[in-house]
């Protein structure tokens, strides 16, 4: 039931990647600057570029190009970097791992954060937890991670030399890029947690429980939380997706080699294989999580159908 | 099965499966000896037939030695050659040294000299040196160990192209564009991997022909952030860091006790450059104005803090060719306001808002670049020229400049060692797009001397020649040279032998002892 929804799902999902290749494709090759300029420098004589730009299919109609691009796409050919002549796919998988692995160790950190702090604000409504976590949550929304980061590693690095400044020598390199990219979402989390809690608290499902009586602990746990998380889960999934695509200051400021990085190199040097693949694969992860977002709403609510 | 259940075996087998994928990608980089030095950005290539960029050149240098190598005085000397002749202006023939091997064990032959130099003329390659080495007319191996290269006509320079590595033919052509992410060479230094954005690992060369390097290990760490440079720096997990710390955050690197730092001037020019096709810029009165305009000591002091030094050309003084006669446009806004009179440019509203004349100044979107940008146009402003800066990003920027899309704009020559540039620069057959005559200057008298320099073999009337050239290009100002920018180098005590050359290279690595 769950696998034909998923391939239903990701079959659905195609007309979007092909509408985000197109879109990508056509803008990539209307922004000004020459790959042929970058390999073969300024020097080259007229003929030697001109063979380049044959050869890499850039003296075509930009339809043309685009023909054979979604044609190599049909054959799994995604083509060569421009630049240094590797396959796509080879540079994606090398990059893509690091990404997913910062981006979900994150998002896990944001939940391990985000929730308990929402619960225990939404139950103790308006007491000092309250008004604490919410303000450490309006702090976690404010402060951009480009801050976030040098400070992180100007305390646990410089000062208490605790955790590496950057770098992936250990998984304790994993502390501080998950936490710059996790706690804006760990913030916006605690508040939804806390807000949805209240809502659910007051439903006549929680005081029957509580009439029929339930423990506190069952109350919270077993009925309200379960409820409470829709609008977690959903928000947790849109954000997993974002942060596949959105970790580009972290690696930049932890020098964590993901396929962010690897993006933006791409476009400044135009290696549009390259810019074209990663955009695909980053699109592709996100549709992937936010299909597999829907079927952890079965698990969290089975009241829920796919 | 509870759902709970499922769910927290589903989490814990994710965490497992999480830890084993990073424990297992994770670099296991520590070395006991190494030598760690930051670079700000990725080499693009280890290909050194292919490397254009600066970090390309430096790295895959270390790994592949040319026929001959640039010294510290920017001097070409033999390196894999013994010795070489030179039967008449076209014709040079090389003797290899004998008993030089790759790092495969592969002993160094003729055919590999004639096969790597093949594979750039002919294209089985795309490097940028193509055009370079169509001035080759032949290249023939005589013997296992001598190979001669006769050129269609006499070019001074050529001994400076030989600089690019010799790679073993049979490892290239069987790697093919892989050859790339696994260079072989035979020079000071072994790759054993390349990380992009991350690491690039190199081990001595025990077999090295020359001085084997006293550091057995190399390891150039790629940190693009300024911020995180300095601070790996400062707590000890990089050893050495060269020209990548802005000068802002030198004074804060230097406060650590066990940190030292040498300096000196290096290759890299910055210039302004004007596009003599406008019709305000075509004026060699207004150019001169703005040189005069130009507070450059002031933006040496507070910006590169003492870190750089005025130019007055594109080579640098310690290039055998410059020319140490050669004037100064020294700050003098009172001789730029008479210039720009003179032009035609008079005051509207004396001490006024009114600009004498107004245009765009573009630049690329580096932080450092668009400050610089933004002080020149303030001093430029005080004369009456009104100056839009617009930054750019990289791609769009130095297309328009190729284009000629521009009025004014800023960039810097960084490794010109070989007098010969000034033809590309200045000569007018090399106009962009199709050469790097950026400015469209045309100069009958440039022309003829910069043609002649390519062609004479006497250094010393090469030396005349480009004295004549640095002499009338100052005087015409088709772009300003502002300054040369310091090496810098930045290391820990426990380094001995730490050098610096004008052209920043990393040879200078190989005679670093770690203690």
């Amino acid at each position: 039931m769950i696998l034909s929804y998923i391939i239903k799902r990701l079959l659905s999902a195609l007309p979007v990647l092909l509408a985000v290749s197109t879109i990508v494709f056509f803008l990539i090759h209307a922004i000004p600057g020459d790959p042929v300029d970058l390999i073969v420098g300024e020097h080259a004589l007229a003929v030697d570029r001109a063979e380049l730009a044959h050869e890499l299919h850039l003296d075509e109609p930009v339809i043309t190009q685009y023909g054979k691009f979604l044609g190599g796409l049909a054959t799994g050919d995604w083509g060569k970097s421009i630049y240094d002549r590797q396959p796509v796919l080879k540079h994606i998988a090398q990059r893509f791992g690091a990404t997913f692995i910062l981006a979900v160790c994150a998002m896990f950190i944001a939940v391990a954060i985000s929730i308990p702090i929402g619960i225990v604000a939404a139950v103790k409504k308006g007491s000092f937890w309250d008004q604490a976590a919410m303000f450490f949550a309006l702090l976690g929304i404010s402060i951009p991670n480009f801050w976030l980061g040098p400070v992180l590693i100007l305390v646990f690095s410089v000062e208490l030399g605790i955790l590496p400044i950057s770098g992936r020598d250990s998984l304790v390199s994993l502390i501080l890029p998950s936490i710059t990219l996790g706690a804006a979402l760990a913030a916006m989390l605690s508040r939804l947690t806390r807000s949805s809690m209240i809502e659910e608290i007051k439903r006549d499902y929680v005081i029957t429980a509580r009439a029929k009586g339930l423990s506190e602990k069952s109350v919270i746990f077993k009925h309200a939380l379960r409820n409470a998380l829709n609008p977690v889960i959903t928000i947790v999934g849109l954000q997993v997706g974002a942060l596949l695509a959105g970790t580009v200051i972290t690696e930049k400021i932890f020098n964590w080699p993901g396929v962010g990085m690897l993006l933006l190199d791409s476009i400044s040097r135009r290696d549009y294989p390259l810019v074209q693949g990663c955009i695909l694969v980053i699109s592709f992860a996100y549709v992937l999580v936010n299909t597999v977002t829907d079927c952890m709403y079965r698990v969290a609510d089975p009241r829920v159908k796919l | 099965m509870k759902r709970s259940v499922i769910v927290i075996r589903g989490v814990a087998a994710f965490c497992a499966i999480i830890i084993a994928v990073v424990t297992f990608s994770c670099s296991k980089a520590k070395g006991e000896k190494a030598l760690r030095v930051a670079i700000e950005s990725s080499p693009v290539t280890l290909d050194t037939r292919l490397a254009t960029d600066a970090y390309g050149i430096k790295i895959s240098r270390l790994i592949s030695d040319g026929l001959f190598r640039t010294n510290d005085r920017l001097e070409v000397e033999p390196a894999l050659v013994e010795k070489y002749e030179q039967p008449d202006d076209k014709t040079y023939i090389f003797h290899l040294k004998k008993g030089v091997k790759f790092h495969n064990g592969m002993p160094l032959t003729a055919n590999d000299v004639e096969y790597s130099y093949r594979s750039i003329k002919d294209g089985l390659i795309k490097s940028a040196f193509k055009a370079s080495f169509n001035r080759v007319e032949k290249i023939e191996v005589l013997s296992p160990d001598t190979v001669k290269i006769a050129l269609k006509e006499p070019y001074a320079p050529f001994l400076t192209l030989l600089t690019i590595g010799i790679v073993p033919q049979k490892v290239a052509e069987e790697m093919g564009d892989n050859f790339a992410s696994s260079p072989v060479g035979t020079g000071p230094y072994k790759f054993v991997r390349f990380v992009p954005d991350s690491i690039v690992e190199l081990i001595a060369n025990e077999n090295y022909y020359g001085t084997v390097p006293k550091t057995s290990k190399l390891l150039f760490d790629i940190i693009k952030d300024d911020n995180v440079r300095m601070l790996k720096l400062m707590k000890g997990d990089v050893d050495l860091v060269q020209n990548a710390i802005p000068p802002m955050l030198l004074s804060k690197v230097l406060e650590t006790p066990d940190l030292k730092k040498k300096e000196d001037t290096g290759v890299t020019v910055a210039y302004l450059g004007f596009n003599l096709m406008d019709p305000i810029l075509s004026k060699q009165d207004v150019r001169k104005a703005i040189a005069y305009a130009i507070d450059r000591d002031s933006i040496i002091s507070h910006r590169f803090k003492g870190l750089a030094v005025k130019a007055n050309s594109i080579l640098a003084p310690g290039n055998w060719a410059y020319d140490k006669n050669l004037k100064e446009y020294e700050y003098d806004p009172v001789k730029a306001k008479s210039l720009l009179d003179k032009a035609g440019f008079k005051d509207p509203d004396g001490d006024g808002p009114k600009n004498r004349l107004e245009f765009v100044y573009k630049t690329s979107n580096n932080k450092e670049r668009i400050d610089i940008a933004q002080m020149i146009a303030h001093q430029l402003r005080k004369v009456g020229i009104g100056v839009r800066v617009e930054p750019y990003e990289w791609g769009k920027f130095y297309s328009d400049v190729k284009k000629g899309n521009f009025q004014m704009y800023s960039l810097s020559w960084s490794l010109l060692t070989e007098p010969d540039m000034f033809y590309d620069v200045c000569h007018s057959s090399m106009w962009a797009p199709q050469g790097v005559n950026r400015n469209r200057y045309k100069n009958a008298e440039v022309d003829k001397l910069v043609e002649e320099g390519r062609v004479t073999m006497d250094r010393n009337k090469r030396k005349d020649i480009y004295a004549k050239v640095q002499e009338i290009v100052l005087d015409e100002l088709p772009y300003v040279p502002l300054w040369y920018e310091k090496n810098v180098v930045v290391y820990r005590d426990d380094l001995k032998d730490v050098k610096l050359r004008p052209d920043a290279s990393f040879y200078t690595l190989t005679e670093i002892k770690k203690k």
